[in-house]
């Protein structure tokens, strides 16, 4: 068992890797009420594409299919484990992305059994035929609710214009005419390709104590058994975007906006250079900047702008997110800041409030164990571990900005998603 | 707790938290004259103070606090308006020096020492927020889910103060002069119900002092408004066209049951039973067995003595969706409701109100939300209340439950 401290967060985790290949993680918080366990596999809607591992046979999926597969794994042979986490007081739930899919319960009371319904349920699913065509209409549903809602629109036609080929770009829960196909044989193919421990973590953060924790993974898990290997094949994705520009009507009230810049998931510091994209970000439009208070005063922008680094493994981009009567207008404002920053030494003073603040928002991170589990399972599926962003808070300098701003903000490679009233 | 009259003052203490939370709510009876002036308030007031002119000195002032948050916010609760002014900030142990006092004196001077020029607010920081607010209210409909409940509500209650939006309306906007604006203000700091509710590792004696130091003087506060009593004569059918692909059915019946009372514990077990959370009727009938929607809930306004269903559905299904909600509301009603039905609902209320302890967000509102109701009740004494609740009570409590209007957000093609 590997345990890891950190002094400034005055937070332990503890980690426990077996032969299998599974990945177990506990932070205790004392004196916290709730206690939520997560058990996520790396299978999202980029894995489409793969070698079953019994049969040689290669397979390819349909859009939707992890998404889908999230669904159904709560059906059991005894009834629907969603059902059986109520029953005993605990409320689960499931998210799927585009890199992994997470399940999840949080307690108050009772928290062993739950954990073991957790992790018995995830490698247990009872897939029928019937209850395929059912669950069609329900994420039909959930996929119509998407398509009215205007955010999601903006984004996936902001990944629209960024990719070419890249699967990132295709909605995870794929449209109703993708899941049609969607049967049992399919559903299996994925489950036992992806849901091999090997390709699995388990985190748990509450008021519990280690070791029972990793007991009760002892003997729900198969820790011994050989991992299993995963072969896939992913598209190539030039540097370049696919379109510069994508614009919908839409049923709003205000224009929105998304501009950012692709870029190649190649880092020499992952943590540091998402951090200093922060800080750049900050600089650029923050609350505390002067272009949010000039665009404010003008009449561009009403509320604070939304920002997105995406550092994955597998891809990367950043994109700013707002609403403004005239969004070229407040586009334009902000490219040419950018090219400012460019141009021009960072301020010290200003780099070291930014960088104290975006520090304190790190550390109040961790108030709420609901925020722990959510971005510890996002960062363990890219390979970091969220406790590590305190030290590097600390190391990170002004050169390390100006560097971002360089490798990250390139003009060559940007793009605009706008989403305007009917 | 009463401090004098019309000022209230609450504090849950915990260390368990990195950070401390600290709320100033003011609150005031909804009405059409005032609810856009009001509005504007705490708009304004967060756009600058004479110490810091702009959102900007604001903002930086913050980041120097460790990264302290502030911010205001207008909501309603039944029919009052709420405004609140909060922040968030680092638990001075885990810090060289005191941040407590200097939030606090932040907060002092964004509600007593407002930019002024000529006797009135900076011209431009109010016709700036008025449009934000025109935005706000305008953009209520891009959230689909969330509006066609709010619209429903809208519709139910159309010559009742509860139709009102929080951010006041367009033209009670376009309306307000800097005059009226500065009336409400003044309005607002010595005549609305002021509560100012604090959570963390913090002494009576030191949260004594931060309430002495606001210095609210003694006032006579309009009382907040409780259920008025409305029995529907009929259903009231409304549709309207949208363009979208998913149709949303709602409905909103009047339960006319004031907080505080047995009756109230009774309405949220039924409550959960009906539509709150993945055991609950609505979801097992309307989701899982008929497969007509992925999201199918119902909510309570304790305030206002109402509950609202909603459900995200295809066009066509929904006289079988209607039907399919109105069946589970007759179960109820009939009394078919199972013991697992029963029992899992009261742990999962158990286990949410719970869950709320670790939330300094959530404990904030709660707590101020019984405040409100002059409650001091705790999360563990409201689960107490409610284990004590029978299936036969939620069946007697059921004859309260009237559908008032039933409101369809539909497609355009849709005839």
């Amino acid at each position: 068992m590997d345990i890891k401290e950190s002094k400034i967060l005055k937070e332990k985790l503890y980690e426990k890797d077996y032969p299998c290949g599974l990945r177990a993680y506990v932070m205790p918080k004392p004196g916290y009420d709730k206690k939520f366990a997560m058990f996520g596999t790396h299978f999202g809607s980029i894995n489409n594409d793969f070698i079953h591992p019994e049969t040689k046979e290669r397979i390819k999926v349909p859009d939707g299919v992890a998404h889908f597969l999230e669904h159904k794994v709560f059906a059991q042979k005894d009834g629907s484990a969603m059902d059986m986490f109520a029953e005993m007081g605990s409320s689960s739930n499931a998210y799927t992305t585009f890199t992994h899919t997470a399940y999840l319960f949080s307690c108050t009371e009772g928290f062993t059994d739950s954990f073991r319904l957790l992790l018995k349920f995830v490698q247990n699913p009872y897939i029928t035929d019937e209850s395929v065509a059912n669950e069609k209409g329900i994420i039909g549903q959930e996929i119509r609710m998407y398509e009215d809602d205007a955010d999601w629109q903006l984004y996936f036609n902001f990944l629209n214009c960024m990719y070419n080929d890249n699967t990132v770009k295709i909605d995870t829960a794929g449209t109703v005419e993708t899941i049609a196909p969607i049967d049992r044989t399919l559903l299996y193919n994925c489950f036992n390709t992806f849901y091999d421990p090997s390709n699995m973590v388990v985190f748990v953060v509450g008021d519990v104590n280690p070791d029972d924790v990793f007991k009760v993974v002892e003997e729900s898990v198969d820790v011994n058994k050989a991992p299993l290997e995963i072969k896939q094949f992913f598209k190539d994705e030039a540097p370049e975007v696919n379109h510069s520009r994508k614009e919908v009507a839409f049923e709003v009230a205000l224009p929105m906006f998304m501009y950012g810049f692709k870029a190649e998931p190649k880092y020499e510091d992952i943590i540091k250079e998402e951090i200093a994209v922060n800080i750049a970000f900050e600089m650029l439009c923050g609350k505390s900047s002067r272009l949010y208070q000039e665009l404010y005063e003008n009449g561009l922008i009403t509320s604070p702008i939304g920002m997105d680094i995406t550092f994955e493994r597998e891809y990367a981009f950043i994109g700013l997110v707002g609403e403004s009567e005239k969004p070229d207008e407040a586009i334009a404002k902000i490219k040419e800041e950018i090219n400012k920053m460019k141009h021009s030494e960072i301020n010290a003073e200003e780099f070291e409030r930014i960088r104290k603040r975006l520090t304190g928002d790190y550390i109040r991170q961790f108030n709420s164990v609901d925020k722990i589990a959510h971005i510890f399972m996002a960062n363990i599926m890219r390979n970091v571990n969220m406790l590590d962003y305190a030290e590097e808070y600390n190391n990170v300098t002004k050169e390390d900005v100006k560097k971002a701003l360089d490798k990250y903000f390139n003009m060559k490679y940007e793009a605009t998603s706008i989403v305007k009233p009917l | 707790m009463k401090i004098k009259d019309g000022v209230r003052a609450k504090l849950i203490k915990s260390g368990k938290y990195k950070t401390n939370m600290l709320g100033v709510f003011f609150s005031t009876p909804l009405t059409k004259d005032d609810v856009s002036k009001n509005a504007l308030v705490p708009a304004i007031l967060r756009r600058g103070t004479k110490n810091y002119p702009t959102m900007r000195d604001i903002s930086i002032e913050l980041e120097k606090m460790y990264g302290a948050k502030f911010d205001c916010s207008v909501s309603k609760k039944g029919e009052n308006q709420i405004l609140k002014f909060y922040a968030e900030f680092v638990n001075d142990k885990y810090l060289e020096e005191s941040v407590t006092d200097k939030i606090v004196d932040m907060m002092k001077d964004i509600i007593f020492n407002p930019l002024l020029e000529n006797d009135g607010f900076k011209v431009d920081y109010l016709a700036q927020e008025k449009v934000k607010l025109k935005n706000i209210i305008e953009s209520r409909k891009n959230d689909k889910v969330q509006y066609a409940l709010e619209r429903c509500y809208e519709l139910m209650a159309e010559n009742e103060p509860y139709s009102l939006c929080e951010y006041g309306d367009i033209a009670g906007l376009d309306r307000a002069t800097n005059k009226d604006v500065f009336e409400a203000y003044k309005n607002m700091i010595n005549n609305f119900a002021v509560d100012i509710v604090m959570i963390g590792d913090v002494s009576d004696d030191e949260f004594n002092k931060i309430v002495d130091s606001f210095g609210f003087a003694p006032r006579n506060a309009a009382k907040i408004t409780t259920v008025t009593r409305i029995i529907p004569e009929k259903v009231k059918n409304v549709a309207e066209e949208f363009d979208i692909n998913q149709g949303k059915l709602s409905l909103a019946f009047r339960t006319n049951i004031e907080p505080n009372t047995k009756e109230y514990y009774e309405m949220m077990v039924y409550n959960g039973i009906l539509g709150g959370g993945v055991q609950s009727k609505l979801f097992q009938n309307v989701r899982e067995k008929n497969s007509l929607a992925y999201y199918a809930f119902s909510r309570l306004d304790k305030y206002k003595g109402v509950m609202g269903i909603s459900s995200g559905i295809e066009f066509k299904n929904y006289q079988k969706a209607y039907d399919t909600i109105l069946e589970q509301i007759k179960d109820m009603e009939d009394g078919k409701i199972t013991d697992y039905e029963y029992e899992t609902t009261l742990k999962t209320l158990k286990n949410s109100l719970s869950s709320m302890k670790d939330e300094q967000g959530a404990l904030l509102e709660f707590y101020y939300g019984q405040e409100l109701i002059s409650s001091e009740e705790t999360i563990d004494e409201l689960i107490d209340k409610l284990t004590k609740v029978t299936i036969k009570d939620v069946v007697e409590v059921s004859k309260n439950v009237k559908l008032d209007t039933v409101y369809f957000m539909k497609g355009k093609e849709e005839a």
